[in-house]
């Protein structure tokens, strides 16, 4: 009796079930064991059921020895298509793992390509993903890693400084230090003015930007009635990419946030990315009781271990035409894909990316996650939607930015060796002539709770601003002229500035203290009284005016509970600070290193305000 | 058609301030002078010739954005004040014109408000006097015509764009700092009528959303939040600017206070004078009264009641700047009260009758 027939004797799906898995595996070419697997129709746990039922038993066939001149034979979508591998030919048999013995199609396969009859281990499905991209993925994940430094080299940030960017910064500090060797006073003072002035446009331009945003507020880029009218069944196939490192206490949660997606199942294609390594995923998945609705692909071990990598990886099996990321514990507006669809339909053809507002969940959980509430609630409400109206490149989040498939892959995709690689590829996009818009539509997420995982999470953030910067400013008139003058000084601004105000901060805010607490008169020579009504309006006014931006953004969001949390800002600025420290020095130290930020710390359990 | 409109309004305004420019410097060779505008020319003089402390001059003048207009003009000629209030009064025209434009289609609207701005001796005097009403004016009109927009839109856009012009607006006249005191009736106001409930009438809405503890703690947190989005910046830019008159004057109220750093101090105490020493006026300073002298030299603004009749926080909002005018004549009971305190009424009910025209 074959696999399907089976399942429909054993109860676990109808017949109407069948008929449906045969149509869609007609159309799309996958196995009728692949689809009932991750398209949400069984379960794993019933599928060893009823495989136990027929006799048969899932074997552990991971340290199986393996031939490789057999391994040539097969490509890896066919067996990732199929859930089934050739390992070697014993006693003129091929030894071939499959999760459904009764696939005639690649049986035969078997038998016309090696001209031997198969001898058939039935193992898990995941194992035998697991295995199949263990062996037979390298040449996918070599692609992955490098395909953007050997296309284009000049936009990797394989190489963190380039000589021309370290003889400037030596020179520059020669310089200053000249400077301050032959008039201490006088340098102190320029250094003062300038640090004064930089401080002084970033924060007006920034509360410029609030207000642009701000004024778009009621704007809906997606409406309800253009929701209406689009047809289901010309909804194309959508790629989620969901890339995982031990969220083993997410994957039920994420089951139910993608389950509440309002999008034909079959055009979705969504790929939980899991590393080599990870076990701790995979075994979730596997003791998962319910069915799955996402495709599981295994990312085979190569440095950098990074989410760009495993990203570009699961890009080889993407069949969308559209394509997002999410990450485990994320929750989409549940109509944001049909948005995201109708949005690329009324914009030009050179918009190849949307990006939707990220927001928190368990915002009210504690000091930490209220400030990164009113940070993002800030960012995405107001900052974003001010440089898209504005004209200058959006630095994308790290997760529900949707791309079109086929002009992701000719930008190259996201660069491996980048810890932002959102943020760049932003950038990237821009520099050829491609343009982001912003949308309507809301992804809740976890805000971070605990402070050293903060830091974790901010210091690659800032380290990844800090590559990105250095990449494409290797050369500044190219991407002045490629950019434009907006674009080249909103990038400046948000990209190259963050982290240095960041760096500097700490240091201003020491020499304020200790003018205020010893009174130090050697200070008060630095500040001659012009730079010091300057320096007094900078901290007052900057800090005054930041602080309201964020009042802003909450009051937009009708967290109203929050808006006092915003006076806090600058105690919480020097967190960022602690974390822009760490970046710089990994940056020197360990460019590509991932900092891996635990997830699934909140208590929160039951997200507040997610479905409108 | 609509850039059409705005090229013309710009040539209506430009004729308007070269008109007002003439008016005051003809007003100026009769003999007429404004102890404003001397104040002014004095203090730029200090600054471009002066060996006194610049910095402080620069900063610390009050009110230092009328100072700061009338600052760039200095350096041609010494009529800068004037230059200063004609061109602030052509804006103010512009602005209302351009906003009566975008509702109105009719014509004849812009005539009447034209024939004001030329023929109203209040706002001649704003323009020609070069003093700092016109500023007022302006800022005070964005002020309100943007509190009365977020009325209808809701967006923090609009709300955020009047606190702004309310710290310039306090920037141009420091006695506007007080209206902060007479919003807080009206912040709640408008924070019951932006509650989802049923029922329409205010009195009951509070009823309501005090005797519920889920209504009532959202209803607290909104009117505090809305009163913080208005109204923190204005006072703690003016904390800011008090810092900065300790840091370099040793005196947290300086820029108020001192005759070297305001006008008012010295042109109170004449005025302080003529009251005590004349004892018959024609029209009485007495509380009340006072808003009668408003209704009178603004009909309108009765109008501009009957048309908020129907909602509560709308007519409060009108309510509030006698409240606030009130106010000022109770706490500066030994002066009058100065003339762009009457003109403010003016400008309101434009605002009133613009925001309520549908189209």
């Amino acid at each position: 009796m074959s696999i399907p027939e089976l399942l429909v004797k054993d109860g676990f799906i109808t017949h109407g079930d069948r008929e449906k898995i045969n149509d869609f595996s007609a159309r799309s070419g996958l196995s009728f064991i692949k689809i009932a697997l991750n398209f949400g129709y069984i379960s794993r746990k019933n599928y060893e059921r009823s495989i136990a039922n027929a006799g048969h038993e899932f074997q552990q066939i991971r340290t199986l020895p393996f031939d490789a001149d057999v391994l040539t034979k097969i490509e890896l979508k066919f067996a990732d298509q199929h859930v089934a591998m050739p390992l070697r030919i014993e006693n003129n048999r091929v030894i071939t793992v499959m999760a459904d013995p009764s696939d005639e199609l690649f049986l035969d396969f078997i038998r016309f390509t090696f001209d031997l009859e198969p001898e058939v281990i039935v193992a898990s499905d995941l194992d035998i993903v697991w295995l199949s991209h263990k062996l037979l993925g390298d040449p996918y994940v070599k692609s992955a890693v490098f395909e953007l430094l050997n296309r284009d080299p000049a936009n990797s940030a394989f190489i963190t400084f380039s000589s021309a960017q370290l003889i400037s910064l030596f020179l520059l500090l020669g310089i200053v230090a000249i400077g301050l060797v032959i008039d201490f006073k006088n340098t102190s003072i320029v250094i003062n003015v300038i640090v004064s002035i930089f401080f002084l446009v970033a924060i007006i331009f920034k509360l410029f930007l609030a207000l642009m945003g701000s004024r778009f507020e009621l704007h809906q880029a997606v409406t309800r009635d253009d929701l209406k009218e689009l047809v289901e069944g010309d909804l194309p196939i959508y790629t989620i990419l969901l890339p995982v490192y031990k969220e083993d206490k997410l994957i039920k949660k994420l089951i139910w946030n993608l389950q509440a997606l309002d999008y034909p199942r079959e055009r979705l294609d969504i790929k939980l990315l899991i590393e080599e390594d990870d076990d701790k995923t995979l075994n979730a998945v596997r003791n998962l009781d319910f069915p799955a609705i996402f495709e599981v692909i295994v990312v085979p071990f190569h440095m950098p271990k990074t989410k760009p990598k495993a990203c570009n990886y699961g890009l080889h099996f993407s069949r969308g035409k559209y394509l997002t990321i999410y990450d485990a514990e994320d929750i989409p507006d549940t109509d944001q894909l049909k948005k995201v669809v109708s949005m690329f339909s009324k914009l030009p053809s050179n918009y190849i990316c949307i990006q939707s507002a990220l927001n928190y969940y368990n915002r009210n959980e504690n000091f930490l996650t209220r400030m990164f509430t009113l940070e993002y609630s800030y960012w995405f409400d107001y900052m974003l939607p001010g440089l898209d109206t504005l004209d200058i490149p959006i630095p994308l989040g790290g997760t529900s930015n949707h791309f079109k498939l086929e002009n992701l892959v000719e930008l190259g995709a996201w660069d491996p060796f980048n810890v932002t690689e959102d943020a760049d590829l932003g950038v990237r996009a821009y520099a050829k002539g491609y343009k982001i818009a912003v949308i309507n539509s809301t992804t809740y997420e976890e805000a971070n709770n605990e402070p050293f995982n903060w830091i974790r999470q901010r210091s690659r953030w800032i380290k990844g601003y800090m590559q990105t910067y250095l990449v494409h400013m290797r050369n500044p008139v190219a991407l002045w002229k490629k950019l434009g003058w907006k674009g080249f000084l909103g990038f400046s601004f948000f990209i190259g500035a963050t982290p240095l105000t960041f760096l500097v901060y700490p240091f201003l805010l020491a020499i304020f203290f200790s003018y205020l607490i010893f009174d130090l008169s050697s200070i008060r020579t630095l500040f001659p009284d012009w730079v010091l009504f300057m320096s007094i309006f900078n901290l007052m006014v900057g800090n005054l005016l930041m602080i309201y931006i964020n009042m802003m953004a909450v009051f937009k969001r009708r967290f109203y509970e929050l808006i006092l949390f915003a006076i806090a800002n600058p105690i919480y600025w020097l967190m960022h600070s602690a974390a822009a420290f760490k970046g710089l020095y990994q940056l020197i130290v360990k460019p590509f290193y991932w900092e891996k930020t635990d997830h699934g710390l909140s208590k929160i359990t039951s997200p507040t305000n997610v479905v409108k | 058609m609509r850039s059409n409109q705005s090229k013309y309004l710009l040539v209506i305004s430009l004729f308007l301030g070269a008109y007002y420019l003439i008016a005051g410097i003809y007003l100026n060779h009769l003999g007429y002078f404004s102890q404003e505008a001397l104040f002014y020319i004095e203090k730029s003089k200090i600054v471009a010739h002066g060996l006194d402390n610049k910095l402080r001059v620069m900063g610390l003048t009050a009110p230092i954005l009328p100072f700061y207009s009338s600052f760039i003009f200095s350096l041609t000629n010494l009529y800068a004040p004037i230059i200063a209030s004609s061109i602030g009064t052509a804006m103010l025209f512009y602005f209302m014109a351009s906003t009566l434009l975008k509702r109105v289609s009719d014509d004849f609207y812009l005539i009447i408000l034209l024939i004001i701005f030329v023929l109203h001796p209040g706002i001649l005097y704003a323009a020609c006097s070069g003093k700092s009403v016109a500023l007022v004016l302006v800022f005070f009109f964005l002020f309100f015509f943007n509190l009365l927009k977020f009325y209808r839109s809701n967006t923090t856009f609009h709300v955020s764009i009047a606190s702004i012009c309310l710290v310039i607006l306090i920037f141009c006249d420091y006695k506007f700092i007080w209206l902060s005191l007479f919003f807080i009736p009206l912040v709640l106001s408008i924070t019951i009528q932006s509650l989802n409930l049923s029922e329409q009438e205010s009195i009951f809405r509070l009823f309501i959303s005090f005797n519920n503890p889920s209504l009532r703690r959202k209803l607290i947190n909104k009117t505090f939040a809305l009163y913080i989005i208005i109204f923190v910046l204005p006072l703690a830019c003016v904390v800011c600017y008090k810092l900065l008159n300790l840091t370099h004057a040793n005196d947290l109220n300086y820029s108020v206070e001192s005759p070297y750093a305001t006008w008012t101090v010295l042109a109170d105490k004449l005025t302080f004078d003529q009251l005590s020493t004349n004892l018959v006026y024609r029209l009485p300073e007495a509380s009340i009264l006072i808003s009668g002298k408003m209704m009178l030299f603004c009909p309108l603004i009765l109008v501009a009641l009957y048309l908020f009749r129907n909602s509560t926080y709308q007519l409060l909002t009108l309510l509030t700047p006698f409240a606030f005018v009130e106010f000022l004549h109770i706490k500066y009971e030994k002066v009058f009260l100065p003339q762009e305190y009457y003109l403010i009424f003016l400008v309101l009910r434009c605002c009133v009758f613009y925001t309520k025209h549908k189209h």
